[in-house]
């Protein structure tokens, strides 16, 4: 146990925490690992409805009207996501092990932050790519109302509030 | 750090004990063996008062200023 660990001995809410992790993760796993729930995934990003093929919500009629740099925005994306899962993955590990406000936590939560927001940039080239071309305040607004890109960056500045009020704590931990 | 905390000496010169000083100020000796130890990164006003009127000292006899410790720590 290091010094960022919390006992659950001390502290049943931390159990109660490290339970709602417990089954998280193993919802995570469940979702990723097994082959039919990876299969739902690549369902969720190349879907078919109707005949119809959908990459970041665009539909094509066929596989052969997909454009190439539209497969190379799907496969970053996907990798993308799978990132941000992973980060999640290691911060529910962490909370598991007692560790709740650590730099630890802080850089999962940034990562997390970061792959979202960077998923939305990435939904937005998709708009770009299925539009043919740049259309400036269309992309702009497309930008601006992301939900990735503002739910990664609200992420990512609650995990650097975090970090300043963890170094806070610390600093008044050291107040005589 | 260039602010050292010269409370062990201050406490040897007065023949006190750290528990002793702890139980008689009202802080926890662990807390102030962070002080002692230098670790500290603050002191409040009511500890150092507290610290001075038990030991009848001044806080200059607690704390001390060293520039050169400031040329290390950077």
């Amino acid at each position: 146990m290091n010094a960022n660990e919390i006992s659950s001995k001390a502290s049943p809410r931390l159990k109660r925490i490290q339970k709602i992790s417990r089954i998280l993760k193993v919802c995570v796993l469940f979702y990723f690992v097994a082959p039919l729930c990876a299969l739902a995934f690549n369902l969720k990003t190349i879907h078919s409805t109707s005949g119809m093929i959908s990459i970041f919500t665009h539909p094509y009629a066929s596989t052969l009207d997909i454009p190439k740099p539209m497969y190379l925005l799907w496969a970053t994306g996907t990798a993308v996501y799978l990132l941000g899962v992973i980060s999640f993955y290691r911060l529910l590990c962490l909370y598991e092990k007692g560790v709740i406000f650590s730099g630890a936590n802080v850089s999962e939560m940034k990562k997390l932050g970061s792959y979202l927001a960077g998923y939305g940039i990435l939904a937005i080239a998709a708009n770009v790519t299925y539009l043919g071309g740049f259309i400036f305040p269309w992309v702009l607004l497309e930008g601006f109302v992301s939900p990735w890109i503002v739910v990664g960056g609200a992420i990512y500045i609650v995990a650097g509030i975090m970090d300043e009020g963890r170094k806070i704590q610390e600093e008044q931990e050291l107040t005589v | 750090m260039p602010i050292i905390v010269n409370l062990d000496v201050v406490l040897a010169q007065r023949k006190m004990r750290l528990n002793d000083l702890a139980e008689a100020v009202d802080i926890t000796p662990q807390n102030l063996s962070i002080l002692k130890t230098g670790k500290a990164r603050a002191i409040r006003f009511s500890t150092l008062e507290a610290i001075c009127a038990h030991l009848e000292c001044q806080p200059a006899d607690i704390l001390e200023f060293r520039p050169e410790e400031r040329k290390k720590g950077e």
